[in-house]
């Protein structure tokens, strides 16, 4: 246990993550070809407004691609440094990268993209003394969240195997220092994957019942269920979440989204967000 | 101040404070041509009681809703409304059947399903039978899933007579609204209540419990087809429009302004935004815009103009190429184009431009990030193991599998210690004894069965004692066994069983002795064996 320093454990965990076995699915069709070529011409010629239209007509055509949603991400950054840029341009970037990512993991270019949009936007806020976009998640979902679900998963089951061991050498072995080296080995082992099963059961729970939204306007307000805006108490020391910010959605109304944001659970409007795509 | 005639409605004013909607009445007001005020107060029965401005004019206090109008005074004879009156109400009060036999109200929309931003035209109409009718306390529905403009010019309308059925009414249509809705989805249109008050045509009170309140409308809103839809295109951009423009002057020289006005109009939600073309070296400042609403026939039509500056930095000839301006016509059911050619601007050498300052860090992530070319794949959806079927249960099974296990051996050596107590119990083999005696009786065998009864009885006597009676001498037998425990009587009868089974065997007696004796013994056994078993129980506990 010496050498299972982070190193070990961030490798253990890619390896769990890339196990998985990978088939791309199919490309654009000839159309929405058609379309984002037009798009990455318009960027490439300074015009993202034109390329924004067409990639969000290709979003409402439900074409799901991770380098359609990175250049619609190119594009609303490329507008938000301009004279023509409207409220929300950097918001609607992040949830555009976040899209990207979700839909290919690896794209390493997606990640540190969205690194700098985020930064930006905190330096943004910074300057204007706004609240940042960084908050402290509740202790569970942090824990569930600390290494990817698979990591948990064979967390787990490797704390069955050994907790089997353990065991069936206290019950087998013959002589009583080994039957105490079977207990202690069954106890620690089944601790820990009491821990780790409940751990992957709340990720499990977590991921069918909660939806990944990205707040795209400058500042969505936090509501109640019948969408009356909520004040600032002690409890919560903002009423409003910033653009950019990632927010669990637990369920959706017609106008409102329940969220939760850091330790807040409130409803904001639905028009604030922009729901990722579930992988 | 008005400039001109008909009826006003003032309001309802309203007030948004911490996310509650506070709401007033609104007020009607009329306002008559110059000189006719007092042929139309005589009309009019709706009036205060007592005028302070005019205290001797032509004040009734007999003629309001609540009060019967005067023979003569009245704008209606005592009986209703004569043929003439009743001969021409307008055809949107017509309606099939009375909701209420009294009073009631009824809303309407049309059409009940539209995309986002397609123009709903909401109205409300006032329905009384007695006879003349006025509202208090009225309560306006919400609208708060759509943009609202009123369509009503005057106000509420006049009540007029009119027949529903061979029924004469009284109809009066109260608002009238072009609504917007904002969002897709099934919306609602909350009720309007409003209380009914006048009186009938023998000027009796009529309207008793007058409350009525407008049914619950539902409206289904979906989006515009996602087939044919183009780019470029925003929800809620729903109607028919028309976009012209202007572009003064042609002719300039670089970072010199150009004005360039866009007019949009047309009937339907005017869109709030249009797209600009885009070039390197040309530069949109923030525009000035003004915008006008008018009803036209039943719609809201109007006209956008947007005032913008051009900035033009490079020298040459500058085709700024058309603007286009998607939207969805909901009466041909597919989308077109407001379109407006801008044409070209001839850019001269001008005087140097200003060099742009250095990029900070996120002009240069603006900069440095680039397009991809081609779409790649979509990575497959992440598998987890938690979904594989019954991971939990195959979780537990290794640990729960040996605990089981152990359990099960547990269970089995109890199960073992059990049977073989149980194989070598007093009573099984008492038992057993006595039913070998039994089957050696019934083979004429009576000395075997003599010592197979004499067997049971002394094992179940040590069992239940202590004493093994089969060393004692017969004489001593009787006081021992009551020195351990038995009754004289159970002595007794022991004594006698052992000196019968002695003379079936020494002396061959007849084996009915012995069937006698069988039946009277084994009872005494089983009691005996009962208490070798508690006596066991005892010296467990």
């Amino acid at each position: 246990m010496r050498h299972l320093d982070v190193k070990t454990i961030l490798f253990l965990a890619s390896f769990v993550v890339c196990a998985t076995p990978a088939h791309a699915e199919a490309l654009l069709d000839s159309d929405s070809k058609i379309i984002f070529n037009r798009a990455t011409t318009a960027i490439e010629a300074g015009a993202p407004s034109e390329a924004i239209a067409e990639l969000e007509l290709l979003a409402d055509r439900g074409v799901l691609n991770p380098d359609v949603s990175f250049n619609r991400a190119v594009a609303y950054i490329k507008r938000a440094k301009t004279s023509r840029a409207q409220p929300g341009d950097l918001g609607r970037a992040v949830a555009a990268l976040e899209e990207a990512i979700a839909l290919r993991p690896s794209d390493a270019q997606a990640e540190a993209a969205l690194q700098r949009v985020q930064s930006e936007l905190s330096r943004e806020r910074s300057r204007r003394g706004s609240q940042s976009l960084l908050v402290r998640p509740s202790i569970g979902r942090a824990l569930v969240r600390l290494f990817p679900e698979n990591f948990w998963a064979l967390s787990a089951m490797l704390a069955s195997g050994f907790c089997t061991l353990g065991l069936l050498v206290a019950w087998l072995a013959s002589s009583p220092r080994r039957r105490f080296v079977g207990k202690a080995a069954a106890s620690i082992s089944g601790a820990f994957g009491i821990l780790a099963g409940v751990v992957i059961f709340a990720a499990v729970q977590i991921r069918h019942t909660v939806t990944i939204g990205v707040v795209t306007v400058p500042e969505a307000r936090l509501r109640d269920a019948a969408g009356v805006p909520l004040p600032v108490t002690q409890a919560r020391d903002s009423a409003n979440i910033p653009e950019g910010a990632r927010v669990d959605i637990s369920r959706l109304s017609d106008r409102y989204a329940e969220i939760l944001w850091g330790e807040t659970k409130a409803w904001v409007q639905l028009s604030d967000l922009q729901v990722l795509p579930r992988r | 101040m008005s400039n001109a005639v008909g009826r006003f409605r003032i309001g309802p004013a309203s007030v948004i404070s911490a996310g509650h909607s506070v709401a007033d009445k609104a007020f009607i007001v009329e306002v008559v041509a110059a000189g006719t005020l007092q042929t139309q107060r005589n009309r009019n029965t709706r009036r205060m009681p007592f005028d302070p401005f005019d205290p001797f004019g032509d004040f009734d206090p007999f003629s309001s809703p609540m009060l019967p109008p005067m023979r003569g005074l009245g704008q209606f004879a005592p009986n209703g409304p004569d043929q003439q009156q009743l001969s021409a109400w307008p055809h949107e009060f017509d309606i099939a059947q009375p909701r209420d036999p009294v009073a009631f109200l009824d809303a309407r929309i049309t059409p009940k399903r539209v995309v986002i931003g397609q123009q709903v035209t909401f109205s409300i109409f006032a329905y009384g039978h007695p006879g003349l009718f006025e509202l208090s306390g009225v309560n306006e529905p919400s609208f708060s899933d759509f943009l609202s403009y009123d369509l009503m010019e005057d106000g509420a309308s006049r009540e007029l007579p009119m027949r529903i059925g061979e029924d004469v009414w009284y109809a009066q249509k109260l608002r009238e609204r072009a609504l917007f809705p904002l969002h897709a989805g099934h919306l609602q249109i909350g009720a309007m209540r409003a209380s009914f008050r006048g009186v009938d045509p023998a000027g009796q009170a009529a309207y008793k419990e007058g409350m009525r309140q407008s049914q619950l409308l539902n409206i289904v809103v979906v989006e515009p087809p996602i087939s044919g839809r183009p780019s470029g295109y925003r929800l809620g951009d729903v109607g028919q429009f028309r976009l012209s423009s202007s572009v003064e002057p042609r002719d300039v020289k670089a970072h010199d302004a150009v004005a360039v006005n866009f007019e949009l109009s047309g009937t339907g939600n005017l869109p709030q935004h249009i797209d600009l073309p885009e070039r390197s070296g040309i530069e949109w400042l923030e525009p000035n815009t003004s915008q006008t609403i008018e009803r036209k026939n039943g719609k809201i039509a109007g006209k956008r103009v947007w005032q913008y500056v051009l900035k033009l930095h490079d020298a040459g000839t500058v085709d700024l190429g058309t603007v286009r301006l998607p939207y969805y016509d909901p009466e041909r059911g597919q989308y077109a184009f407001a379109t407006a050619e801008l044409g070209q601007i001839v850019v001269r050498p001008g005087a140097a431009a200003v060099e742009p300052a250095i990029a900070s860090t996120d002009d240069s992530l603006a900069q440095s990030i680039m397009p991809r070319e081609q779409p790649g794949a979509i990575a497959p959806p992440r598998r987890y193991w938690a979904d594989t079927p019954h991971f939990f249960a195959l979780l537990l099974l290794g640990p729960l599998g040996v605990i089981a296990g152990m359990g099960i051996k547990s269970l089995g050596a109890r199960g073992l210690i059990f049977w073989s107590r149980r194989r070598d119990s007093v009573k099984r083999r008492t038992l057993e004894q006595l039913q070998v005696a039994r089957d050696l009786l019934a083979h004429e065998d009576a000395a075997g069965a003599a010592t197979a009864i004499e067997r049971a009885l002394l094992t179940a006597i040590e069992a239940a004692t202590g004493l093994k009676a089969r060393g004692i001498i017969r004489n001593e037998l009787n006081g021992s066994l009551i020195a351990a425990g038995l009754s004289p009587s159970e002595s007794e009868l022991t004594v006698s069983t052992l000196d019968a089974c002695d003379t079936v065997r020494f002396t061959g007696g007849a084996s009915s002795l012995l069937t006698e004796l069988l039946d009277k013994v084994e009872s005494f056994i089983q009691d005996l064996c009962r208490r070798a078993a508690r006596g066991e129980k005892a010296r467990a506990a």
